[in-house]
Order: structure tokens, then sequence, then C-alpha cells
């Protein structure tokens, strides 16, 4: 008898489970049509975006070089952003990026650079804290539409600018599909050349008041919407991740809930069959 | 006494019933003989009217009514001293190993009383049996009394086998075993077992296996208390195995209806309990000697609360809980550590040291278990770093619960090995302090000592 009551009570709170993680699923199924909407229009503007940089960049290449733009001939220090989520339940996405992270870290490591962080979301601030490491700054909830993040990041362009760190990446997680996400190291720091064929199609403008002053503003715009754009590519990806995980967490608990149910019925089977057999017995003896 | 003859009045399978003389009624208990075929009964109960009802020592085809019974006088005697040493008996005391008969000087009856309770003198001196699970998780002492749980198949057998190769041979006293209703093949392994670790001549054998009427299974454990209750009254210290506990009850269970009682719970006699305690409570240390007991009980469908084993849990120091699940794993000894359970797991025992290890490895496995349920629906990732921490250590740790046995050796051909007991607590302290985190854990299966696992790891890398 304790037995079948135990059973059941295991698939009552599974139950329970696998509606909380049905509700997850849905919640995030339909986020996961606006974050991507954002992603698509963002994707869209920050290529525009480094079109137009591109080619300011490529027509007063001779009179004005940018900070942004020459390498430091030798990297002392490293400056990474790591985009992840707040929460949890949405797979593997965060140890992936994490674990892409810490190889980079390692490679860095290897080569005596040092490294700064600065980590995006709730999940990456907690584990890197654990490591022995100089975070620079870290903000919790990535509300895609909040521009703390933006101002988070900021710290670590202004190290760039006052040459304290000589390079920064941003890692995140890329949304292939609902199926794949990619974490994904993007150089933001000093700014990567833009391909020649993204170029074309632009004729000379005039510029008002001179081309080097829209290019310090656009460009400075530019490394923002760059990491913005992680940092909504990740939503993307962290809720695509959350349907699939959830989905995945639902099925395993129907089958959980399935195999419990077989229990509980054998054990009550079972239970009726020793019943009978003793009152048989016990009939029988008496005769 | 010779004159006093009674008569067979009816016969159900293994219980017969007698009647006598008036006034010349046998006691509870006494055996009589059949004269055609020299076949022993033993008196269970009085019916009145001068009959007795008996269980049959044997098998009772070809019986008639009206056939003469005569009256012993007194319980079953069987041989006891040093003559049964080296010997198979029957539950008789008779010789079964076809090596003649035992010229024994002293002849004890196989019931008897429990010792006082005054003389009883139990010990705490811990025997270290060189597996790692019993030794860490249910320690067992020296004149304790061990209960080895287990459904069919998942090795009770071959765990006793093993706790009689490390203890008898490593302690050289004399044992006893009491083979009750397993198979006969087994006790035949036994007993070849016992000749190639040459201490056949430190052993009495009795057996009464499944092929024989459930009278002989009924008392064949009393015939090996009789003759280990002796040695202990000697002043030796005596081990005692008997393979299997459950047997006992069975045999009880069906005869008891015969017997006409009425079944009790899941259709066993009445009188388990009582049984039970008259068997168990014999098996005690007094102040002579001390008789260690291990004890192999069946579980029926894996089911620990039927009263079967649920009756014999109460009367043990240890309790070595086999499990299914821990066996389908494909881990040998297939020790539940957190059902298994020993007395002697108290500080003032085993030691500060011992004891918070063997406590540590219980809460990490306790987390594990209820790790898994979310494991199961949400997966891996989902837990914190501190828990998936723990459920390394703890996959670790149940790996590391395996270990290759000297009596199975010849199945799994690798060499058995014997863990002292610091090694055990050393090596499962490495694992809860992180000093193994590196260690993949499939170095852990089937090790001895962490030192083993260590150059396992090594040899994989």
């Amino acid at each position: 008898m304790a037995k079948i009551n135990e059973i059941k009570r295991k698939k009552a709170s599974t139950e329970k489970t696998a509606q909380i993680t049905r509700a997850l699923e849905l919640v995030s199924a339909s986020k996961l049509g606006k974050t991507s909407e954002k992603k698509l229009k963002i994707e869209r503007y920050s290529h525009l975006l480094s079109k137009m940089i591109g080619h300011l960049a490529e027509s007063c290449k001779q009179d004005y070089i940018n900070d942004y733009f020459t390498p430091h001939k030798k990297v002392k220090v490293v400056g990474i952003i790591v985009v992840s989520t707040d929460r949890g339940l949405c797979g593997n996405l965060n140890t992936q990026t994490f674990k892409k992270v810490l190889e980079f870290m390692q490679d860095l490591q290897n080569q005596n650079k040092g490294v700064v962080i600065c980590t995006v979301g709730n999940k990456a601030t907690s584990f890197f804290q654990k490591f022995n490491l100089q975070v620079l700054e870290s903000c919790a909830k990535p509300d895609i539409s909040d521009k703390t993040v933006l101002e988070t990041c900021q710290k670590l362009i202004y190290q760039y600018k006052q040459k304290n760190v000589n390079e920064v990446y941003v890692f995140y997680s890329q949304m292939n599909s609902i199926l794949e996400q990619v974490p994904v190291k993007k150089q933001i720091l000093p700014i990567p050349k833009i391909p020649r064929e993204n170029l074309t199609g632009l004729c000379e403008y005039i510029y008002e008041p001179n081309k080097k002053n829209i290019l310090d503003t656009l460009l400075d715009r530019f490394i923002r919407y760059s990491i913005y754009q992680a940092v909504v590519e990740n939503a993307a990806s962290e809720e695509a991740a959350r349907t699939m995980a959830m989905k995945n967490a639902t099925d395993n608990a129907g089958k959980i809930i399935e195999t419990l149910q077989l229990s509980v019925n054998k054990a009550r089977q079972s239970e009726i069959t020793t019943e009978l057999s003793e009152i048989i017995g016990g009939a029988e003896a008496i005769e | 006494m010779q004159d006093i003859k009674g008569e067979i009045t009816s016969i159900i399978g293994a219980v017969i019933d007698v009647r006598f003389p008036s006034g010349a009624v046998p006691k509870i208990y006494d055996a009589l003989v059949v004269e055609k075929n020299n076949l022993t009964l033993e008196v269970q109960q009085q019916l009145g009217n001068s009959t007795v009802r008996t269980l049959a020592m044997g098998s009772s085809d070809g019986l008639s009514r009206g056939e003469k019974v005569k009256s012993s006088g007194g319980p079953i005697k069987v041989p006891v001293g040093k003559h049964t040493l080296g010997r198979i008996l029957d539950v008789e005391g008779k010789p079964i190993d076809g090596k003649g008969p035992i010229v024994a000087t002293q002849y004890e009856p196989i019931h008897k009383a429990p010792p006082k309770f005054t003389s009883l003198n139990p010990s705490t001196d811990i025997l270290t049996t060189g597996i790692k699970v019993i030794d860490l998780m249910c320690p067992i002492a020296k004149g304790g009394k061990v209960g080895c749980f287990g459904g069919a198949g998942v090795g009770k057998t071959v765990i006793m086998l093993e706790l009689i190769r490390n203890i008898a041979v490593e302690s050289k006293g004399l044992s006893v075993f009491a083979g009750v209703g397993e198979r006969t093949r087994e006790g035949n392994d036994f007993y070849n077992e016992m000749i190639a670790s040459k201490v056949i001549d430190k052993t009495a054998l009795v057996y009464g296996q499944m092929n024989e009427p459930p009278g002989n299974r009924l008392r064949t454990a009393n015939t090996a208390l009789t003759i280990a209750e002796h040695f202990r009254d000697q002043g030796n210290d005596i081990l005692v195995f008997i393979d299997n506990i459950f047997r006992f009850t069975q045999a009880g269970s069906e005869v008891s209806a015969l017997l006409g009682r009425m079944p009790s719970a899941v259709g066993y006699q009445p009188t388990l309990a009582e049984e039970m305690g008259k068997l168990q409570e014999r098996i005690a240390s007094t102040r002579n000697g001390s008789i260690t007991s291990v004890q192999a009980i069946y579980v029926p469908a894996d089911d620990l609360t039927d009263p079967s084993p649920a009756t014999t849990f109460s009367h043990l120091d240890a309790r070595v809980v086999l499990s299914r699940q821990i066996a389908q794993l494909g881990i040998y000894p297939a020790i539940d550590p957190l059902d298994s359970s020993s007395q002697q797991l108290n500080p003032a025992i085993i030691g500060n040291r011992h004891y918070e290890t063997a406590q540590q490895v219980q809460r990490v496995l306790q987390k594990y278990q209820e790790l898994k349920d979310i494991i199961a629906i949400l997966g891996m990732d989902e837990l914190s770093d501190q828990d998936k921490l723990t459920v390394q250590r703890a996959r670790k740790i149940e790996r590391f619960f395996s270990q290759p046995f000297f009596v199975a050796e010849v199945f799994t051909g690798t060499e058995g090995t014997y863990v002292t007991l610091e090694d055990t607590v050393e090596g499962f302290r490495a694992i809860l302090d992180g000093s193994c985190d590196e260690i993949p854990e499939q170095a852990f299966y089937m090790q001895g000592t962490i030192e083993d696992v260590r150059k396992k790891a090594k040899s994989m890398a």
C-alpha cells in the first residue's frame, strides 16, 4: 500500500513539473517570434551601418586614422564581453558559450595575455565570479530594449580608448535556426576590416560638416550596436533554446509519467491478487 | 522405551499423524522413527486422543497407514565436536559426503533454548571484510549478525562466498555452513571452494538443499546451530553461514497449512515471527565464545516489506541490502549503500573519521537520488555547478563501490582485491574532498584502492 502511494506522489509531482515546462515552452515560443523579428531588424540596420562606415573610412583613409581601426602591435590585455541569459531552463546554451570563452581564455593565458571581463546576464555573472578574474563590470537583466547593457560595455570601450585594453571580443550565442544555436566569438575592437565587396553600390557623397566628425560619431554608434546586436541575437537564441529544452522536458516528463502509471497499475494489481489469494487460502483452511 | 509403539493414522505429504497408546504420547519436538524405513518424524502438535501430528524428515513416499512408529524419547540428536569438521551432514547429522560414518563422542538435541540474556556478550570489535561498501557503510562486528538481502539473481551467494573467503580464510577460525534450500550445485561449489582454500578441516557443513522435503529444510539451520553452539560453549569464536534463511520460512509455510494453521499475511504461517525468533535468538555470542553469523536472505519480488525479510530484519545487527537497480548498472557487489545499515555505524565504535566519511557518502548519494528526477526531465545542464559536482562525485562513489571478487575470478577474469579498512576510508575521503574530481568516472569501476584508480586513470589517459 505504501508503495502505491509513493509512486502516486511521485507521479503527481512529475505531472506538475510537466505542466510548468509546457507553460514555459508556450511562453518562449511566443516570445521567440518577437525577438526574431527584432533580430532581423537590427541585422539589417548594422549591415547598412557597416557599409556606410566602410565607405566613409575608405574615402578618408589618407588623411584620417581612427584608434578603432588600428590593431595594436603588442596585445597585452584582452577585453571579453560575455552575453548570457538571466535565467536557466534553456538547455546548454550558456554552458556552450562559457566553454568557448574558457577555451579562448586558456589560449590567452598561454600567450601571457591579461583578461578583462564584462558580463551581461546573471548566468555569466555568477559563472565568472568563481574564477579569480578581473570582472570590470557586470549587469543583469539584458532586457533587449534596455540601454544599461550598452552603458556597461561602454566602460570596456573607454578602457580601450585609454589603451588599457588592446582588443575587445564579444561572446554570445547565435541563432541559426530554432534547433541550432552556436556560440560565436565576434571581434569588436579594433574594428575588423570591412570586406570590399560589401562596399559596392555606393557613390561619393559630400559630407557636412566633415567626414571626420561623422565618422567618429558613426564609429561610436557602430561599436555600441555591434554589442547590442550580440545581446539581441543571444536573446533570440535564448527563446529558441528554451522552447526546445522545455519541449524535451515535457516529453521526458510524459515518458516518466507513463512508466509511473504502469507501475501504479502493477502494484495495485498485485495487491489485489495477494489479497484475493489470502482470502481464498484462509477460507479453504477453515473448511 | 522401545516397547511404546504408535501407528500411522494419516499421511498428507510431509505431515503424518501417529496414534500412540494412551499415556505414552510423545512430547513436542520428540523424534519418532518409522520402523519400516527408518524415516524420522518430528512431533509438532498433540492433537488429543493420544494422537500427535508430526513432520517427516525425509520423503514420506511409500508409507501406509497402520505402520508402526517408535518413539526415541527425545528430540533429534546430531553429532557435535571436532568429528564434524570437514564433513557434510544432513539434517539428522548423518554424513552425506560418502566418507564413512561419523564417530562422534557427543550428541546434542537440535532444539535448545537460546542463551540467557545475562550470559550474552555483545562485542564491538569490527571485522574487516575487505569489501569496500560493506566495511564503509555497514561494518560487521565480531559476534554480530549480518543479513544479506537480495532478490533472485543479484548476487547474494557470491557475496556470501566472498565473505567466507575473506573472513574464514583470514581469521583461520572454525566455521559452520548451513545450506538451506538452495541449489545443490552451489553447495558443491562451496565444498570445493573450501577444499581449494584449505579451510575444509575447520568447517562443518550441513546441507538440506532445495530437493529435500520441507521438514529437512525447516530443521537444517537448527542442526548447524547445534554444532556451532557446541564449539562456542567450548570457548571458540565461530563463524556461521546460512544460505538461505528465507528457505527456512518457506519450508515452514509449506507445512503450515498442512499442520492445520490458518495462513496469515501473504500466505505465510501465523507463527512466522515465533519460528524466526526461536532460531535467530540461538545465534548469539556469549561470555564463552562468539558466533558471527552471515545469513543470506532471499527477498521475494524485491519487496523488502514482505513478511519474511521484514521479520528477519529486526534480528540483525548489520543489513547488507542488494539492489536490482545497481546490479543492472553492472556494479558488483550490487549493494545498496542507502538501504544497507549497521548498528556499528557509530562514531564511538568505528571512530569519527570513518563515521563522518560514511555519513557524507550517504548525503552525497541521497542528494544524487533527489537530483535524478530533475536530470531525467530537464537534463544535466539545468543543475547548478554545485549540484553538478555532487552528481559527478556521487557517480564516482557508486562506481568505486564496485570491486572484483576473489570468488568471481573465473567469471570476471580479473583478480580479486582485498581492501583494508584504512584504504577504504581513505579512498572515499579522497573522492569527497574533491582530490579525484579530475579522474574520469570509468576509472573508478572495478578497482580496489584509490591508488588503483589513479593508476587506471593514468593508463587510460
